[in-house]
């Protein structure tokens, strides 16, 4: 799908359960209940968009995606055609719901870890230097209340909605990632925030979208933007990084 | 009457010694310093006969004292000792007049994965993935290399993989008393950890030895 011309290196480090837990809360599920077939397509649909964009992903999400469809497959068979796998786990999305338990209690601890590194970061002791160790930029993407996924979910749309124009295709001009960035750039250059859907208003083919999106993650990498999202699943906004609020 | 004013001579005594120290002092600390002069004789000496807890009890009592005041500056617990800081209020300011940079924040899977090593150390890198479901190969280097992080020894399984706990740099980053002082320690502490678990049972038996400091070496198992 993406072109020569369009490749960027972008590592993703949120792994399969960061999704299916975007998933669970953006289709408001209950964790101990998931509806498998659904959260099974959406999770295969952004798996195909992870793949479409070229993102470097782990391959734990084929993994899961390979378990997803074997829970489906067995909570199709009727309760007593099931393999008695072990006596007490009569629902085969067991094991996948105490995972994702565990693994949603350390995201709040992390979350809490954040809160009191953003309150010591006022804080400086007396007498000695300041204790902070240094911290190198990681090489993951800057994100601060926004997930990967809800990029994903935002640049879904902007595809859906071209989806049935792609004849055009033919007759538009290409462009490179490199256009892209530059173009964001100047847009955001004027310290007021960037809509998200306003890249791509104007955007006429899937490769223009292909192309915008790239060009934000590969900004936002390289922290030349920041992109923040207000309200949960709400309007996203892009902020040139000198001028983002803190 | 006689009480009130050496407790208040103490007081005064602590805040001073605290407040010229370069690191945290903890009570033992200030014990030692006392005993010290005990050999010196004379009006030095009657202080080497203060306890642990009667520092303890004075230290709380001026941290409460400080905080009443709102001077702007606090006495605060972190790293296992005392010491004084400026109250976050005036944060902005006291970075300003220090020429400090606001410091990065350290991204979510790395503060992921410190979460799983301070909430179960000792751990390996196999533990920490079976709860995050992706590898933290990247993570952890970056950890280390901030020394929020360290290796305490080896576990007993198959390859004696590495183990990993938090380090004081971790306590000083997040302002941290000790790592108890993590919100519901003993609930996460106690989850069972899966996979792992099954190759260890009985290091992941006592669930409060997980919540413990790291410690140097594993006892080995029989």
């Amino acid at each position: 799908m993406v072109q020569d011309e369009c490749r960027v290196q972008l590592e993703v480090f949120e792994g399969p359960l960061d999704l299916l837990l975007y998933l669970i809360r953006k289709e408001e599920v209950d964790i101990y209940d998931i509806p498998i077939e659904r959260i099974t397509t959406q999770y295969m649909e952004y798996l195909g968009l992870m793949r479409m964009l070229d993102l470097n992903i782990a391959g734990e999400f084929i993994v899961m995606a390979a378990t997803l469809m074997m829970i489906k497959s067995r909570m199709l068979l009727p309760e007593e055609d099931r393999p008695a796998l072990e006596p007490e786990e009569e629902d085969p999305r067991w094991d996948l719901v105490r995972r994702l338990v565990e693994y949603k209690k350390f995201k709040e601890a992390a979350e809490h870890l954040l809160q009191r590194e953003i309150l010591q970061e006022n804080v400086f002791p007396h007498g000695g230097e300041p204790t902070a160790p240094s911290v190198e930029p990681d090489p993951s993407l800057a994100l601060e209340n926004i997930s990967l996924f809800d990029l994903l979910a935002a640049f879904n749309q902007a595809l859906k909605r071209i989806q049935t124009e792609d004849l055009t295709e033919i007759f538009a001009e290409q462009f490179t990632v490199a256009d892209k960035i530059e173009e964001i750039l100047l847009r955001a250059r004027g310290g007021r925030p960037l809509a998200f859907s306003s890249l791509f208003r104007e955007a006429a083919t899937r490769h223009e979208i292909v192309c915008t999106f790239l060009a934000l993650l590969e900004l936002v990498r390289l922290r030349q933007v920041t992109v923040r999202q207000e309200a949960d699943f709400g309007d996203i906004t892009i902020w040139s990084a000198e001028r983002a609020p803190v | 009457m006689e009480a009130t004013s050496n407790q208040n001579l103490l007081r005064r005594v602590l805040g001073a010694v605290v407040f010229a120290a370069r690191r945290p002092l903890s009570a033992r600390d200030i014990r030692a310093l006392f005993q010290s002069a005990e050999a010196d004789g004379g009006e030095a000496a009657a202080w080497a006969n203060l306890s642990e807890a009667e520092i303890t009890a004075a230290l709380d009592q001026l941290r409460i004292d400080c905080e009443a005041a709102a001077l702007g500056v606090q006495l605060a617990q972190v790293a296992g000792g005392y010491r004084f800081q400026n109250d976050p209020v005036g944060g902005l300011w006291v970075r300003r007049l220090l020429g400090a940079d606001r410091p990065a924040r350290l991204s979510r899977p790395a503060l992921e994965t410190l979460a799983v090593i301070a909430y179960r150390q000792p751990v390996t890198r196999a533990d920490i993935e079976a709860v995050r479901g992706v590898s933290v190969d990247h993570v952890i280097p970056v950890l280390m290399e901030m020394q929020l992080v360290r290796i305490v020894g080896r576990s007993d399984l198959p390859g004696r993989p590495m183990l990993y706990g938090t380090t004081t740099a971790f306590l000083e980053h997040f302002g941290l008393k000790d790592i108890k002082d993590l919100p519901g320690i003993e609930e996460l502490a106690r989850i069972e950890l899966r996979r792992a678990q099954a190759a260890k049972p009985e290091a992941a038996d006592p669930p409060d030895a997980a919540a413990l400091p790291p410690q140097e070496e594993k006892e080995p198992q029989s």
